[in-house]
């Protein structure tokens, strides 16, 4: 199925059939090269209306799975309702990966969190504080920043996905973007792919 | 998590529509550009270098990984290896589409260096396992127009080192059924670091019998070549003289008390000529990554400054890299002025022998190619692009 703007347009507003909507699906998850078909123009407006449509698509898709998932827990749904009534506070956590071999996800309110292995991490939004020890992934659902222990100020944008560790292979504490690790040494990517598979 | 990433990209896409060109165009020229707002790599196309208001077309690449700009270009399609899923790929621009032609699975998720044995089949060598702990090299020869595996096979390359026992294959050439692998090894240091040993290896291997034939120690430079389906590290002259870079800088060998250097395998020889050196580190006190042929016994050489980076944490990011004309018979070096560029790394110049073109990412934030006239030696104003981009990380000339 060739994906066009016309069918992008109608999985954001969610009138996809189910054949469409797995082709969207696969179109954004895969690893090819496969363009879209741009047959007509698409003005700002339009598009900001989408984006609008898109992350509202998107809560609700994420939503769903995790309704699903603890389907029977009824106290979760009073939940789900304070929390679409209200946006969620700032918080502050604390991960840890005791595992030597794999990496492993958190999702949480403001951000994903993929923490590598024997690595932990405690991201204080409260007090805009970031202690941690080795490396992860994190995903921003909102800007923030964070200042680490070395009081440098590490800037999170919604959407983008940043590369954060302590390596002392890199000089000092990093938060790369995602495409700048394609500017690192390929045994360095190489290296970072094995923790992290998604880059 | 992915989703949502995903989606941004898309949504970025579509505020970038108005720069996207209906109109189906006959492109000279292509550049692999990553974005400032982290939508996804795309590939801008253009009828010309020059600054003129020609029609353009630019196209967001689906997948959103790291590896984008390793791509080859050959004769109208661009072939690629996804490191996710080995899988070697076929397209071509059709319209304002890039169409997938075919595809062909391999076991490799790496390319480290290729050269084409002719205009249809490429060879390319990866790095194997390094769990087996042997330096071991694997060897594809592809018919891109059968999109068919014609030979693969292992080659185990002799000197490993306890301590040095990666193989980093930096470079390779065909001539007739000689095949020419230059290499050396590196080791870990730290959790993502590594560094090169001080030696580099040149084999000369009969193909396709892979029979060992010689090999050559080399201890005045090390790690030669480098990925070069990223940037150039090699090239023929008009004589088939074959001219290579090592890159024991920071940004590839990390063996920084060797120098950059350029050497030369001249044609018909096996043996690289012990006569030649040009000594880059000496004559500039930088090292430098990536050369490129203007013609005329000249080419281009890219360098970094270690004055204006402090490490990893700002190397991409700091406009430090300078181009210089080096004179392959005298060895002389001269610097072009201008802007400073950033980011590691690039396939960014091209020369039709009169002029050279080089696409510069520079403090103003103008994402420009700039003009090199190598008679006059003036400097001009080429194409600027999309000021949504952060960096162009390649630019291939389509004629090839």
């Amino acid at each position: 199925m060739e994906i066009n703007q016309e069918i992008l347009k109608k999985y954001a507003s969610g009138e996809c059939s189910e054949a469409e909507k797995h082709a969207v699906e696969k179109w954004l998850d895969n690893n090819s090269w496969d363009s879209i078909a741009e047959n007509n123009h698409v003005d700002e407006l339009v598009g900001s209306d989408m984006w609008n449509k898109i992350n509202a698509d998107v809560y609700r898709y994420r939503k769903f799975h995790w309704a699903k998932i603890t389907a029977a827990a009824a106290v979760l749904v009073i939940g789900f309702s304070v929390f679409y009534l209200s946006p969620p506070a700032l918080d502050n956590h604390t991960f840890t990966n005791t595992s030597i071999e794999n990496s492993k996800l958190f999702t949480e309110d403001h951000y994903d969190l993929q923490l590598s292995k024997n690595s932990t991490a405690n991201i204080d939004l409260v007090n805009k504080k970031l202690t941690f020890s080795g490396d992860f992934m994190i995903t921003p659902k909102r800007d923030f920043e964070l200042v680490d222990s070395n009081h440098n100020v590490l800037v999170f944008k919604a959407g983008r996905e940043y590369f954060v560790s302590d390596s002392p292979d890199f000089g000092k504490i990093v938060a790369f973007q995602k495409s700048d690790l394609a500017f690192l040494p390929s045994n360095m990517q190489i290296k970072i792919r094995e923790q992290f598979q998604s880059i | 998590m992915k989703r949502l990433v995903l989606l941004s990209f898309l949504a970025t896409f579509i505020f970038s529509c108005k720069q996207i060109s209906n109109k189906n165009i006959e492109p000279d020229f292509v550049f692999c550009l990553f974005n400032k707002d982290e939508s996804p790599t795309s590939l801008f196309f253009s009828e010309s270098l020059e600054d003129t208001r020609q029609p353009t077309l630019q196209i967001p690449l689906s997948s959103s990984r790291i590896q984008e700009r390793e791509y080859i270009y050959k004769n109208g399609f661009f072939y690629r290896l996804s490191s996710q899923t080995s899988v070697f790929t076929k397209h071509r621009l059709q319209g304002s589409s890039l169409v997938l032609i075919d595809s062909i699975q391999l076991k490799n998720r790496d390319f480290e260096t290729i050269t084409w044995k002719d205009d249809n089949n490429l060879i390319a060598l990866c790095r194997e396992d390094l769990i087996a702990k042997k330096a071991q090299a694997r060897l594809y020869q592809i018919n891109v127009a059968e999109m068919k595996i014609i030979k693969e096979d292992t080659i185990t390359l002799p000197f490993a080192t306890k301590e040095y026992n990666a193989l980093h294959l930096g470079l390779v050439d065909i001539e007739n059924n000689n095949l020419w692998l230059a290499y050396s090894f590196f080791k870990s240091r730290g959790k993502y670091g590594h560094t090169t040993s001080d030696t580099t290896y040149y084999a000369t291997i009969n193909y396709p019998s892979f029979t060992l034939q010689q090999i050559q120690k080399e201890t005045r430079s090390t790690y030669p070549g480098g990925f070069n389906i990223i940037q150039s590290y090699s090239f023929k002259d008009e004589l088939g003289d074959y001219y290579f870079m090592t890159n024991p800088g920071i940004a590839l060998g990390n063996n920084l008390r060797l120098p950059t250097a350029i050497f030369r395998k001249k044609k018909g020889q096996q043996l690289v000529d012990q006569h030649f050196m040009i000594n880059i580190s000496k004559a500039i006190g930088n090292h430098a990554y990536g050369i490129w042929y203007v013609g005329n016994g000249k080419a281009i050489v890219r360098n970094e400054q270690k004055n204006l980076y402090t490490d990893f944490s700002n190397y991409h990011a700091v406009y430090q890299f300078e181009y210089r004309l080096v004179d392959l018979k005298s060895g002389s070096i001269e610097r072009i002025p201008l802007p400073l560029d950033k980011g590691t790394q690039k396939e960014n110049v091209w020369s039709d022998k009169k002029d050279v073109y080089i696409a510069i990412d520079d403090a103003n934030d103008e994402h420009r190619v700039w003009k090199y006239n190598l008679q006059t030696k003036e400097i001009s104003k080429g194409i600027q692009l999309p000021n949504s981009t952060n960096f162009i990380v390649r630019m291939d000339y389509l004629k090839k």
